[in-house]
Formats: structure tokens, sequence, C-alpha cells
């Protein structure tokens, strides 16, 4: 009996002191999920499209740090799928089929210039004013279909973007005279003589095999972006592999992905000023409507 | 000191809890994809190993020795363990909230972790005094941090190497684990 009692007396001895630092962790610290949420919508194309369901990237970062599916973003595509996925260690689902990117484009001979399509615009893609006509600007449409049912006149259609015309970047190598004809590439063994000969301090070795693998982040992580392309590591390397072929190819993706970005980034901020201008329209015609009512007294004409 | 030494040493590396005595082995395999999750996990699993074989090395002599319960070591070593893991939950759910989605369903199974029971019941069992058990505590925590950052490294590597398609990913992880033990049995008669 006397065993029983010290038993019950050791645990709550044990797990009342626990249970009250608990609940003072508890207290103290704020579950705060606001970390993640700022990680998913860096993720997010900041189309500010709605096609998930919800009104923006913002809302969408959120009911997906909440748990929501990371397969509901069409702009984003499978890429952004599998970024989700890599971030929260979800499984990415079937890659979506997504089709070529497409733009609204205004039949200008129907529009009568109502101006519904420009408010409805979340990145200000359209221009135009009351009572003219309006047109939509290719480079900043995001195919997102919300100026289509504001249309009156039905005078908006989606159009597949032209692709762009292959404009790359000449790039040209100085190389000596009297090279001998270009060996055969054997594999990489590794010998490291690629890495003394850097002028930059690079690990040209460990660069190439990530640019191999198009592992692209991985070979930015080392610097792949301070690459000046000077070619030293290839005359050093004596299994003869091309590696700046790779770092070329390399520094054209981490390009692509910068531009990207920058142009989500900018997409965010026109529709955040969008977002405030509305507001700011909206307390200024309410302001209106409260000014008039006062100078009329509060009578109604009709009701007299 | 010399002896504390031998205990760490021999916590750390020789009679290392992963790669020696096979505890512990669910986050060794399961969170060590990546490297900073692993070493995420390492570092929670080492503070509640530690503070938890302090803490039940004070309560089994203060309390459960004196009062003839030394039956009950299981069930409060196990309590007290879980409470630091739900404080290192909280704590890393309110700092790092991406750290904490990462670590996920890992992090709350540090509780049944047997090392950490492991280390607690071991000191006990080898009847080491207050002092002597927070060495051999840290030692086996940092050991298994140690050994936690090791494969996350190595498997990030692997991720990158050409495996033959049958070995990829979970399979040459299991090799690779079998040959890092052996390295680590390399170091067998360093501090016994």
């Amino acid at each position: 009996m006397l065993a029983a009692l010290h038993i019950v007396a050791v645990l709550t001895v044990i797990g009342v002191p626990l249970a009250g630092m608990l609940a003072w962790a508890r207290r103290r610290l704020p579950s705060d999920q606001s970390g993640l949420v700022d990680a998913i919508d860096a993720l997010l194309p900041q189309t500010q499209c709605a096609q998930c369901g919800y009104p923006g990237c913002r809302p969408y970062a959120q009911a997906v740090a909440e748990g929501a599916a990371i397969d509901l973003c069409p702009p984003g595509g499978s890429t952004v799928q599998s970024a989700l996925s890599r971030l929260l260690d979800r499984p990415a689902g079937a890659p979506q089929q997504s089709g070529p990117p497409r733009v609204a484009r205004i039949d200008e001979q129907r529009c009568i210039g109502c101006y519904l399509c420009v408010k409805a615009c979340p990145v200000d893609a359209i221009v135009g004013a009351p009572q003219l006509m309006h047109t939509v600007l290719a480079d900043e449409c995001t195919g997102c279909e919300l100026c289509l049912a504001p249309c009156p006149v039905d005078c908006i259609e989606l159009i597949d973007v032209p692709p762009p015309p292959a404009a790359r970047p000449l790039r040209i190598v100085a190389r000596p005279r009297n090279r001998e004809p270009a060996a055969p590439e054997q594999p990489c063994i590794r010998c490291g003589a690629c890495v003394p000969v850097c002028p930059e301090q690079l690990t040209p070795q460990e660069l190439y095999w990530y640019c191999r693998d198009q592992a692209w982040d991985a070979a930015a992580a080392r610097g792949l972006a301070s690459c000046i392309e000077c070619g030293l590591c290839n005359q050093a390397c004596p299994s003869n592999i091309d590696l700046l072929r790779h770092f070329a190819l390399g520094r054209e993706a981490l390009r692509a992905a910068d531009s990207a970005a920058a142009r989500a980034a900018d997409a965010r901020t026109r529709y955040e000023e969008h977002q405030a201008r509305e507001q700011q329209r909206a307390r200024a015609r309410a302001e209106r409507r409260a000014a008039r009512l006062r100078a009329d007294g509060g009578e109604r004409p009709w009701q007299r | 000191m010399a002896d504390l030494g031998f205990i760490f040493v021999g916590a750390l590396l020789v009679n290392n809890f992963v790669l020696a005595q096979f505890l512990g082995l669910c986050p060794f395999m399961g969170v060590t994809r990546r490297y900073e999750p692993a070493l995420a996990m390492g570092l929670a699993t080492a503070f509640v190993l530690t503070s938890a074989a302090a803490i039940s090395h004070v309560l089994y002599h203060l309390l459960l020795v004196p009062l003839d319960l030394e039956f009950l070591r299981i069930i409060c070593f196990i309590m007290v363990i879980a409470g630091f893991v739900q404080i290192t939950e909280l704590t890393l759910r309110a700092t790092s909230p991406l750290l904490h989605e990462v670590l996920g369903i890992y992090l709350p199974l540090i509780t049944t972790n047997c090392a950490v029971l492991g280390v607690a019941l071991l000191a006990i069992g080898q009847d080491l005094s207050f002092l002597e058990t927070l060495v051999y505590a840290l030692g086996a925590a940092l050991g298994f941090s140690l050994v936690m950052t090791l494969f996350a490294a190595l498997r990030e590597r692997l991720d990158h190497a050409p495996v033959p398609a049958p070995f990829r990913g979970v399979p040459v992880a299991l090799v690779t684990a079998g040959i890092l033990s052996l390295g680590f049995m390399g170091f067998a008669g360093l501090a016994d």
C-alpha cells in the first residue's frame, strides 16, 4: 500500500514540474508561422491570378503552410510544384500538363472603352482610359484570364505567345592560334589539375559535376556566377573535358532563373501598388458620397 | 581527469551509439537526406539527450533509490525525455518554422529514439557519478551529431554519384552506413 502511494507520489513529482515548464514554454514562445509563409511566397510566381482559388499568392502561401495542396498554381506549373515539394518535403503530384504561355489580346475594333478590364487586371497590364480604346501590354500580361469575365462585349481573348526569337548573347573565346585538334573527351578522373589554375579560386572540377548533372543550385552555391570563362581549366584538364562549355550552359541557366525571379518580384510590387490605388479610390468615393449626403441635409427627394 | 577523458572519447567514438551500438537508427536513416536538417536533428537530439540523462541521473539517485522504486526507472525516464522533446519542439517551432516543417514527425520521434533512453539507462548501469554521467551523455550526444552530419554529407555527395539504378537511394545509403560502421570499428582500443 505504501509502495503504491510512493509510486503515485514519484510520478506526480516528475510530472507536475514538467507540465508547468511546458505550459510556460507554450505561453512564452509564439507559434509563429510567418517565416514558412514567406519562404513559400518567395517560390510562387506572384502573378496574383487567383486561379488556385485563393485571392492571391500570399493567401495561397498561407494556405499551403496550413496544409493546402501544393499543385494548385497553374502559372507556376511543375517548376513551382517541385520547388514546393522540395521545401516542404511533401511528395510532388503528377506533373501538370501546362500548355504554352498565353496572353490576353483586346480586339480593338469592338472595345467600347468601359474601363472594367483595367480595374480587374492584377498586374496593370492593360492600358487605356475611360471612353477610349484599351490595349494589353503582352510583356506584362500573365495570362490569368481575370479580365475575360468583366468585359461586357467579350472583346478579350487569350492567344498563344509567339516564341521569342533566339537572341542568345554571342560568346567569343580566344584560343591559342596553333592549337592541336581537340582530342576526344574522357571521363573526369578527379585529379584536381583544374583547381590551382582557376584565377577566381573556384573548384572547376566540382562545378563541372554539378553542371553536368544540371544541379544549377548546387553549382551556384559553389560560385559558378563568379566564373569569368577564361578557359584556363580547359587547358589544364588532362581528360580534355570542355569545362567552359558546361560552365557557359550553367551560367545561362542561372541568368534565366535570375530574370524570372526579378520579373516575379516586379509583378508583386505592381500588384501591391494596384491594390493600394484601388483602396484609395474606394475611400475617395465613399467620402464624396458622404459629403453629398451631408450637403442635401439627408433629404431624399424621391421619398418626399 | 583522465577518467573523464576516457569516458568522453569512449562515448563519442569507440562505443558510438549509432555506429557501434546500433541505437537511434531511425533518425540516422530518416533525416540524413540533406545536410542542414541532419545537423539540426543532431543538435536537437543532443540537447534532449544530455539534459534528459542528467535529470534522469538526479531522479534515480535522489528519488527512486531511497524509495526502493528502481523498477520505475524506464517510465520515469521516458516522462523526462518526452517533456524535453516537447520543449525542444516548441522552441524550434517558434525560432525556425521552416526547420520544424522539414523535420516533421522525426522531431516528436526523438522521444522514442532508443539512443536517448539508452544513454540514461547505460549511465546508471555503469554506476557513473553525476559528473561522469554528464560527460558520458555529452560524448554520446556529440557522437550522434557527428555521425548524423557525416552521413548526411556522404549522402549529399552520393546524390551526384553515378550509382547503378537498383542501388539508388536507400540501398546505397545502407551500404554506406555499413562501411562507415566498419570505419568506426577502427577506433576500438582507443580509450578502453
